[in-house]
């Protein structure tokens, strides 16, 4: 398989460097360290919103470093936890005297090397909160909610975290918002073919021609079912069906979409998703209040795309619609 | 002549040993791991221990087994990452602590070691005996060592009694379904590979045990 790279060991350093030489007016990395930091870090007085885990999701995680988001983002090599030092680095060096919240994804690789971290801040009585993004709809049922992966849901949280920070909530406050934003919101991913590991040059998961799996991870996880490919729509109001079958969500909410492209599947595609979706919605009663379409959070070269609704009130609506200027999402205030 | 400790020195060329044996198996490491995971096991073996010599050939001569131990713990967890990082690393700090202020490494410290590691591992992790991880590995190995016929024996015997121990239940990972970590979601896919972490800890007993039949007749 061919891959643009210098050294495949290289691939997740470069990666970040890449973004950090791209976006200076956003972000800067931090020297050594596998990490970048909002421009102007650290903001004193304001909670610091940390992120990271695995490289390979780009432009998640460090993506979404920037004024209205995260205030600093560690990367891991390709699908693997950054391990506890740079964590603690990146901490320190976003720390605005305010605490921390750490807000990732759920996998055990990264709560074992973000706990550590943490401990080592409270050691030197650094406040840290913790937030684990589980929207992933198809990894665990719902009495074990707890237990799920974070996936593209991260994005919709990170946001809501962000714009608290920015409001000037204190700690607890915006671990709040953040832990209300991921209990709201839910995700379905289908896979079409795997990704490349960039280190072994290999796929890690083998679909037929004509078959897809619903509920894939974002790592090549096998999801709840192997099935045949179907017409768009068809396939969009079943994984709707599965998200609302999930979720508290009634007639008359307002629901915040994201569909989210893998990475080797084309927009114009993930257009006809969102046109699906907006069809199968309304047949449910929801009204879409703002959505984005695009390749978000993505799993290298994964040919496929997952549906992330948030139901919404008028807090997390302020939150989503709150300012950002981050490299993979830009937006002014949104007062419509 | 058996012998039945060897110097602080020695432990510290033993490992480099067990880390050449590692990195030899990287690909067998990697395509374990492509089987239940992203298959990069044995690169990330490499990197930690790349980064265990690198540490250990900058400390100081007379170190004793609580720094060689803590500083290979520490350097292997800050160069690779992920689950494994956090748990060999820890299992690795983990026999600092009983063996403060020791210089020799004998029969009793590798003892304590197993001992300390599996509690390590115990308390780092969710996961439980049976569970298709490292764990079961290193429970085996500690397990052995309280055989009767494990007690008069010389190190380089102990230890490959424990080497002994840990592949077999590395090999019996096969047979179980992984119930921990991100591998868990694929339920009884997993069943017929070996678990790659249990393996590597598998490889690491018995080129400690393989060094110790060479090189300790002449220790």
């Amino acid at each position: 398989m061919k891959k643009i790279v210098n050294n495949p060991n290289d691939f997740a350093r470069e990666a970040i460097e890449g973004l950090a030489l791209a976006y200076p007016q956003y972000i800067r990395q931090i020297p050594g360290v596998q990490a970048v930091l909002r421009r102007d870090a650290p903001v004193l007085g304001k909670v610091t919103i940390l992120t990271g885990g695995g490289s390979g999701h780009e432009p998640m995680f460090a993506g979404y470093v920037g004024r209205g988001m995260a205030d600093v983002s560690v990367a891991g090599n390709v699908f693997a936890s950054p391990p506890p030092p740079p964590i603690y680095e990146a901490a320190k060096s976003a720390h605005g005297g305010a605490g921390v919240l750490f807000l990732y994804g759920n996998y055990s690789g990264d709560v074992l090397n973000f706990d550590m971290a943490a401990e080592m801040l409270e050691q030197e009585n650094i406040a840290v909160k913790t937030v684990r993004v589980t929207d992933d709809v198809a990894s665990a049922p719902p009495e074990l909610l707890h237990e799920r992966r974070g996936i593209a849901g991260d994005l919709l949280v990170i946001k809501v975290a962000g714009a608290r920070a920015e409001e000037g909530a204190n700690l607890a406050e915006v671990a709040a918002a953040a832990e209300k934003g991921n209990l709201c919101t839910r995700t379905m991913g289908v896979a079409l073919g795997s990704c490349v590991i960039p280190a072994s040059g290999r796929t890690i998961f083998q679909l037929g021609e004509q078959e897809i799996e619903i509920g894939m991870g974002i790592h090549g996880e096998p999801g709840v079912q192997r099935g045949p490919l179907k017409p768009a729509d068809q396939l969009v109001s079943e994984m709707a069906a599965r998200i609302l079958d999930d979720s508290p969500m009634k007639v008359g909410d307002e629901v915040a979409v994201l569909v989210n492209g893998l990475g080797a599947t084309p927009l114009a595609e993930l257009l006809i998703v969102f046109r699906g979706l907006a069809r199968s919605l309304s047949e449910s009663g929801l009204t879409i209040w703002r959505s984005l379409v695009g390749n978000y959070v993505s799993s290298l070269d994964m040919a496929g795309f997952s549906i992330s609704l948030m139901r919404l009130d008028a807090d997390l609506k302020r939150w989503l619609a709150a300012p950002a200027e981050t490299p993979a999402l830009m937006q002014t205030l949104d007062s419509r | 002549m058996a012998i039945t400790s060897i110097s602080a020195l020695d432990l510290r060329r033993m490992l480099d040993f067990a880390g050449h044996k590692i990195v030899a198996q990287e690909a067998y490491l990697n395509s374990l791991d492509a089987a239940v995971g992203d298959g990069d096991h044995g690169i990330t073996m490499r990197l930690g221990f790349l980064a265990i010599a690198h540490a250990l050939s900058e400390l100081d001569p007379a170190a004793g087994l609580d720094v060689i131990f803590r500083k290979a713990g520490m350097s292997f967890m800050g160069a690779t990452g992920g689950a494994i990082g956090v748990i060999f690393g820890k299992m690795l700090v983990a026999g600092a602590g009983p063996l403060h202020g020791v210089q020799q490494f004998g029969t009793v410290e590798f003892k304590i070691l197993l001992r300390e590691m599996e509690l390590a591992v115990t308390n780092t992790g969710k996961a439980k005996v049976g569970d298709k991880t490292i764990l079961d590995a290193v429970h085996a190995a500690n397990q052995a060592m309280s055989d009767p016929d494990a007690q008069d024996m010389d190190l380089a015997s102990v230890v490959s009694k424990a080497a002994q121990a840990a592949e077999k239940a590395a090999r019996g990972t096969a047979d179980r379904i992984c119930r921990v970590g991100r591998a868990s979601r694929l339920g009884a896919r997993t069943l017929g590979c070996p678990d790659p972490g249990a393996v590597s800890f598998g490889i690491i007993v018995r080129a400690m045990a393989d060094w110790l039949a060479e090189s300790g007749s002449t220790a």
